[in-house]
Parts: C-alpha cells; structure tokens; sequence
C-alpha cells in the first residue's frame, strides 16, 4: 500500500511541476487591447470543483480524500476569427468526502483549492485561492439488499449549498473572462440524484445534478448549470487489491450569466465527454486516475474550447 | 423520514437567508446630477478577421487588398437611453481619430449624466456644420488630422476615411499599353480610398448602433462600448465597388477621392460599424 501512496503522491507531484514551470511569476496583468469578456463559461473556473468531473468513487461510495483536477482550455483573446487562441490551466486541490452520518443520510464536501492560470500575449494572469465550499446531504431512497436480487439497486437524492468562499472579483470582471474567478461569489443550490446499479462485478453508475446559481453582490449572475453522467465500471480483485476500470460519458449544460439581470451574450454553452478511468483499492485505501475528452462542445458560441480533464484522487474509505 | 426532510427543509431555509441578504448594490441606482465617464472602443477588422497592416484580405469582388492605412474621423457622439432621451456629447468636444498605424483606437468621453443608456449615434467624418464654422475655429482638430492624413487642403476639407494599400485584381488584367508598376510586385497596383464631402454631395453619415447589454455610466462606473469596424465593407458592402474598375489611364493605381464612388461608399459604411460588446464596471479594459 505504502508503495501506492509514494507512486500517487510522485504522480501529483510531477503534475504540479509540470504546471508550476507554466508559471511565470508575473502579476495579473489586467488591460490587454484583445482581452475578452464573454469568452468564458462557469465550467473553467469557479465552478470547477464540480460540473461532470463527479462527486463519486466507483469503488468506494463513502470516503474522505484528497482530488487534483486539471483543466486545459484554449480561449479567444479577442473578438475576430483569426484572434490568437490562448491557453487556459485550470488547477484544483480539494478536500473531497462523503460521510456517513446515519443508514439513510451521507454528507458531501467539497473544499476546493484553485490555481488558474492563462497566457496571454501579454503575459500571464494568474490567480490562486480558496474556490467555493459544496456542501450536500444525500438521502438513500432505496437500496435493494445484497442477496435479494441479481440487480442490485441503489438510489441517492441530495441537496445542498455552494457557498461564495471563492473570492468573485469585480475587477477582472472586464478584461479577463467572468469565469476566471476563483469563485461565482453568489450561494448557489445544488440537487443532484445518484442511481447505482450492480450485477456481480460490473456496474453502472449515473448521476443528475443540477445547479441554481444566484445573483452576486456585483450584480453578475452565473447561468444554471445542469451535470450528467454516466459510469460503467468493473470491480476485479487482484489477491486484496481491487481495480476497478470504467468507462463513461458525462456533459455540461449551462445558461447564459447575467449581468445586472441582462442575459450576456455567449455565455451560454453545452459539453459532452467521454471519460476513462481507473480506481485500485486496498484495505482502507484507494487512489483513481481519470480523464475526460471532449466528444462534442459548443462553449460560448467556439469562443472557448475545452481540450481535456484530468484528475487524480486517494480516499480513505469510510 | 421526517427528520431527514427537516434538515433539507432547514439547508434550504438556511440558504435562503444569505440569498435574501446578498441584493444590495448601489450600482442600480442612478443619482441625480452625477456624472461619469466611458469610452468607445473601435476595434478595426476585415470581413470577420482582425485589421493586421500589411496583411492581404479577400474580397467577395474576388479582389486581394493588402492595407497599409486604416484612419477614420468618429464625431458627434450621442448617448441614447431606452426611453429615447439623448444626451448629446458637447460639439466642441466630440470630434476624434481613429487609426490603426498610430494605434488609436479609443474615444474617452467625460462628465456624461449618470444613466443607463442602450443606443450610441455618432457621425462618420465631419459634419458640415463644423466644417462651416472655418479655419480658425478648428485650427487645433485640423492640425490633429493633418497629422493623420485625414485632410485634403482647407479648400476641399477633411478625409472622413483614408484606407490605402495594395491591391491584386480578380482577373489579371491586361494593360499592354502601359508598364507594370515602377515599384512594387508585379500584378499589384496600388489604392488609395479617401472618403470626404465635397462641393457636390455631403457624404457626412451618422450611425446609430443598439448595445448588446445596457452601458451603466455612474460617477464610480466607467463603461467600455466595444465597437467592430469592418474594413471590408467600404468596397464589399451593399454597394460593391472594383478598384480594378478605378485604375488610371497609367494602368498603374486606383485612386477614389471623389464622385459617385464615395454615395456608395457612405452608404456602405452604415454597414460598417457594430457593438461586439459591453464592458461595465471600473476600470479600464476592452
């Protein structure tokens, strides 16, 4: 197990260089002739420790652990065709569980550290810092026992608040897009709805949630989100490790952003990926790796474009 | 059960609260009698691309234009809110340049009331009005865009437009008369588009533009209206105009400085300008 830990921490390490060497130290660098204002949507920054990157574990559905995410985009800075695409880093440390309280009622969190990053011709913008908290109670509305049926089923309905912990920042509220914040700046409400179902080693996991995001005290108002996805994974145990493999899709839907109540135009958008990935599990641990590819996007009106996602985790199973 | 569904009912009472708590924004607001500043940006493109100098563009008139000047006179700027109400820049004021090689590209307006304003009217060129009020009253914008090659003489007046460059024909055309240019590629002929009144027509034009979201002008909140000019449009607009058709007898450039060509033009360049977007808040950026 040990040797696990060592090789998942190298692993984050190795990726947190990698981005680190992306960063010059340079201060935000705020007027630029092309930067843009709508070229965003809410799924790059603020709300990154969301959207169809999951709240789950296939192989361990309570746990407390630790998730990096890292999101590259490329963005339009400026208004023509031919505007020089820039890329966008989108890195997430967080604190991430779900803990059980009783039989029936699980809580979630999420307590997300954000690094974001673009490059600009001007030079680099950076911003780091707390992002906003989710914090989620899960009902278990059905679970079939173990050896009733073949299929076994489990249903989970939750809600909760996403609190404005990440600082929304009216200044880069012009010249850098509205989503390189390090949060929306508003209490947004979340439902979601999980629905499990095994047969002997394999399952299916697919989730629903939907995200209610309210007005800032700026006046800016980030669109509703909708997330879904859906999971295929394989539980194969290998002497007392278990490797779960899994294959899915998950998509993002957003609504325009608001600003002072007026719809701001392209910044509403759609993403469907396909998702790759793999969990092992030992005793009380279990680290996963995966991926999401864009199948088919249409952010900001082909202002934005999101390229890939990857993240990393290592749970402690409760 | 029923304490599960209290404790949903009671995050979402708890929610709520902050929700209730967070609308207070002094920004809605209007105060009377104050006043704030904004500025238009005129971000010059061709046809959807960015204005690059030097850089060719293709026309619809199957006409290559490689530009090297893009300058324009933007005046009389008027500030339209949704009721109609228009707050008129003062006149004196309200004459600026914009020009791609010396990289001017904004209009700083100032002391504005403090309103929500949805439209923007301003002229393309110098009005006649202004021209009228001669020589000296205006000595100090005739200098400015003397600087900018924005002027004939004082006699025939100011250019509202001068767009020059190189251009290749759609056909190669046959001059077997004449020699190719002195200088330059060959195939390549040079133009020169100088947009202006004369004595025979007034070709002084005003746009109004509607704005994607509303500009929010508050002694502390300085909008910033983003304007797209199209380059293209002067020749590939509703009026389609070859510069092949304006060579010289030489065979050896295209000049338009007058005639019928420039009606065309300025009805074209109603066309030419529209407001990519808005940027509210403090601050400057575009």
């Amino acid at each position: 197990m040990k040797k696990i830990i060592i090789l998942f921490l190298l692993t984050i390490q190795c990726a947190q260089a990698q981005f680190n060497a992306l960063l010059p130290n340079d201060e935000v660098d705020l007027p630029n002739e092309y930067s843009y204002f709508f070229d965003d949507c809410d799924a790059c920054g603020c709300s990154a420790s969301g959207g169809s990157m999951g709240f789950n574990s296939m192989l361990s559905e309570q746990f407390l652990g630790v998730r990096y995410m890292y999101q590259h985009y490329k963005s339009k800075d400026g208004v023509f065709n031919n505007s020089p695409w820039i890329d966008e880093n989108f890195s997430t440390a967080q604190i991430w569980g779900r803990i059980p309280v009783n039989k029936k009622i699980e809580v979630m969190v999420m307590v997300p550290y954000h690094f974001l990053n673009r490059e600009k011709a001007s030079g680099n913008q950076t911003l780091d810092g707390m992002g906003d908290v989710t914090v989620m109670a899960f009902y278990n509305v059905l679970q079939t026992m173990n050896d009733s049926a073949s299929f076994q089923h489990k249903i989970l309905i939750g809600a909760g608040v996403k609190a404005p912990t990440g600082k929304f920042d009216n200044k880069n509220n012009g010249s850098v897009n509205p989503s390189f914040q390090l949060g929306t700046g508003s209490w947004d409400y979340n439902v979601a709805a999980e629905y499990i179902i095994r047969k002997d080693k394999w399952g299916l996991n697919s989730t629903l949630g939907y995200i209610v995001k309210t007005e800032n005290d700026k006046k800016y108002q980030f669109g509703n989100q909708l997330n879904y996805g859906s999971t295929i994974f394989y539980t194969a145990a290998v002497k007392n490790v278990n490797i779960v493999p899994q294959l899915g899709v998950a998509g993002e839907t957003y609504q325009p952003n608001k600003d002072y109540s007026e719809e701001v135009p392209y910044t509403k958008g759609d993403i469907f990926f396909g998702k790759i990935g793999v969990e092992i599990g030992y005793k009380k641990f279990s680290a996963g790796v995966n991926a999401m590819l864009p199948i088919n996007q249409n952010l900001t009106g082909g202002r934005v474009e999101a390229d890939y996602r990857v993240a990393f985790n290592i749970n402690y199973i409760l | 059960m029923k304490k599960n569904i209290q404790t949903f009912a009671w995050l979402f009472s708890a929610g709520s609260l902050f929700v209730a708590c967070n609308n207070d924004d002094n920004s809605t607001i209007i105060e009377e009698n104050t006043f704030g500043a904004a500025e238009l940006y005129f971000d010059n493109g061709v046809n959807g691309d960015k204005l690059v100098l030097g850089s060719s563009y293709s026309n619809s008139n199957s006409e290559t234009l490689t530009i090297n000047r893009f300058n324009y006179i933007i005046s009389n700027i008027v500030l339209i809110k949704s009721d109609g109400t228009e707050y008129i820049y003062p006149k004196a004021k309200s004459y600026f340049i914009i020009s791609e090689e010396a990289d001017l590209h904004t209009v700083q307006l100032e002391n504005i009331p403090a309103g929500d304003y949805v439209k923007v009217r301003f002229g393309l060129g110098v009005d006649q009005q202004k021209y009228l009020e001669g020589e000296t009253a205006q000595q100090e914008f005739w200098d400015y865009a003397v600087q900018h090659n924005l002027t004939w003489t004082w006699s025939t007046g100011y250019r509202f437009i001068n767009f020059e460059g190189t251009f290749k024909p759609a056909h190669a055309a046959k001059h077997e008369d004449h020699e190719e240019p002195e200088t330059g590629t060959p195939g390549l002929f040079n133009f020169q588009i100088h947009q202006g009144s004369n004595t025979s027509t007034d070709n002084y034009r005003e746009i109004t533009l509607n704005l994607p979201t509303t500009a929010r002008i508050r002694q502390t909140d300085k909008p910033s209206i983003h304007i797209v000019a199209d380059a293209n449009k002067i020749t590939d607009g509703r009026n389609k105009i070859l510069l092949q058709d304006n060579l010289n007898a030489a065979g050896t450039n295209a000049s338009i400085m007058g005639g019928e060509n420039l009606i065309k033009i300025a009805e074209n360049t109603l066309q030419m300008f529209f407001v990519d977007h808005v940027h509210n808040g403090s601050g400057s950026h575009h």
